[in-house]
């Protein structure tokens, strides 16, 4: 965006005046209209709390499926039951909270530094 | 009538069949290559997204008429996400992140229309997408680090005893990025469908009960209306969390060490 204007800018250097008057207009029509504001404050965020929650949820789940299912079929191989399971189903605990951490990390850089003045709860989720 | 049970609208028919292959002579055992439903939506996503980017980007103008620039912003969005979580490099795999975003989103969006069939609402859809971002990214580790693609399961800097555990952990939650990923996209847009039909499967049944029910039924035809909005939202936002994940892990695959 920054550097097509720049190009555009530099191209036309007696038309200058009108493209920063144009983009004068821009910059209002952008600021009169909220819904951009938010639709960048949603992208910003990420996600809605649902939609977060049912990411958390999902992410710790999978490795307790994967897990136990590998140590399932382990012992079906081996004819170890129920070892593997047990043990594998452990280890997906510990994998599916290793993912959560991951993701939570993942949300945590990628969510706007709050502004203090503007400290409020927000309730999105109802 | 469409029958009001929420589970119906899942329902795979075929539509034609081009024949069947491997058959024995009795024409038994055979695989019946047909043409379903679901094939008739994705093949619709295919081709309706293809032709907009085609069509709206044809003019290439410097000012960017209203179609185009909706392509453009699409465009933009991927390319920043893709450079964001993945790189410069991650750059190679623009086409595949945009293709995936821009089939889930349409197919999302037309799953929205009333007697449309939602492609993603199939584990097998969102499976075989989920297996082919992992193969993507399995394929190109090991052809770019060769074994050092392995170092993504060892955390750098912890002493080898401790590397017993993390290592199982960490191959774990690896294996568990396909599932979790087409599980997601899978169990949103199913439940979104579900719940939504329920909802409004109320304001039918309870309208057929008399002047009373009619009243009562402006209830759950609020929900359903507000359920369709919720639902829009989800549909967009799951595409979206299925491209940035598929950038996430594709950055594992060009930077392995943690």
């Amino acid at each position: 965006m920054t550097d097509f204007k720049h190009t555009k800018q530099s191209n036309s250097g007696s038309k200058r005046a009108e493209t920063g008057e144009l983009g004068e207009k821009i910059r209002q029509a952008r600021s009169v209209r909220p819904g951009v504001a938010a639709a960048h404050a949603m992208r910003q965020n990420e996600l809605t709390g649902f939609g977060r929650a049912f990411r958390m949820a999902s992410e710790f789940v999978a490795a307790i499926i994967v897990a136990t299912a590998l140590g399932f079929a382990l012992d079906a191989v081996f004819g170890t039951q129920p070892i593997f399971m047990i043990v594998l189903m452990l280890l997906g605990f510990a994998a599916g909270v290793l993912n959560i951490t991951r993701a939570a990390a993942e949300m945590n850089a990628a969510a706007p530094k709050p502004d203090p003045d503007k400290l409020v709860p927000i309730d999105d989720d109802d | 009538m469409a029958p009001t049970d929420p589970i119906s609208q899942f329902n795979i028919y075929t539509l034609f069949s081009f024949g069947t292959v491997g058959a024995d002579e009795n024409g038994a055992n055979g695989f019946e290559l047909v043409f379903t439903n679901s094939a008739l939506f994705m093949v619709a996503s295919v081709v309706l997204i293809s032709s907009y980017l085609i069509l709206s980007t044809r003019g290439r103008g410097l000012v960017p008429s209203r179609v185009q620039l909706v392509s453009e912003i699409m465009y933009e969005f991927i390319a920043n996400m893709v450079r964001t979580s993945a790189g410069n490099e991650g750059m190679a795999f623009f086409p595949l992140v945009f293709s995936l975003f821009a089939f889930i989103f349409v197919a999302n969006m037309l799953g929205m229309y009333p007697y449309f069939f939602a492609v993603t609402s199939q584990i097998i859809i969102t499976a075989a997408l989920a297996l082919l971002v992992m193969g993507v990214v399995i394929f190109y580790g090991v052809w770019k680090h060769g074994f050092g693609f392995l170092k993504l399961f060892v955390p750098s800097g912890i002493p080898l005893p401790i590397m017993f555990i993390v290592v199982p952990i960490e191959v774990l939650s690896f294996l568990s990025r396909p599932l979790s990923l087409s599980l997601r996209l899978f169990g949103n847009i199913l439940a979104g469908h579900i719940v939504l039909k329920v909802f409004a499967g109320f304001v039918v049944s309870l309208s057929a009960l008399g002047a009373l029910g009619m009243v009562g039924s402006v209830l759950p035809f609020v929900m359903a209306v507000a359920l369709t909005g919720l639902k829009l939202l989800v549909s967009a936002l799951q595409a979206y969390v299925f491209a940035i994940l598929t950038s996430i892990y594709l950055n594992d695959a060009i930077h392995p060490g943690h």
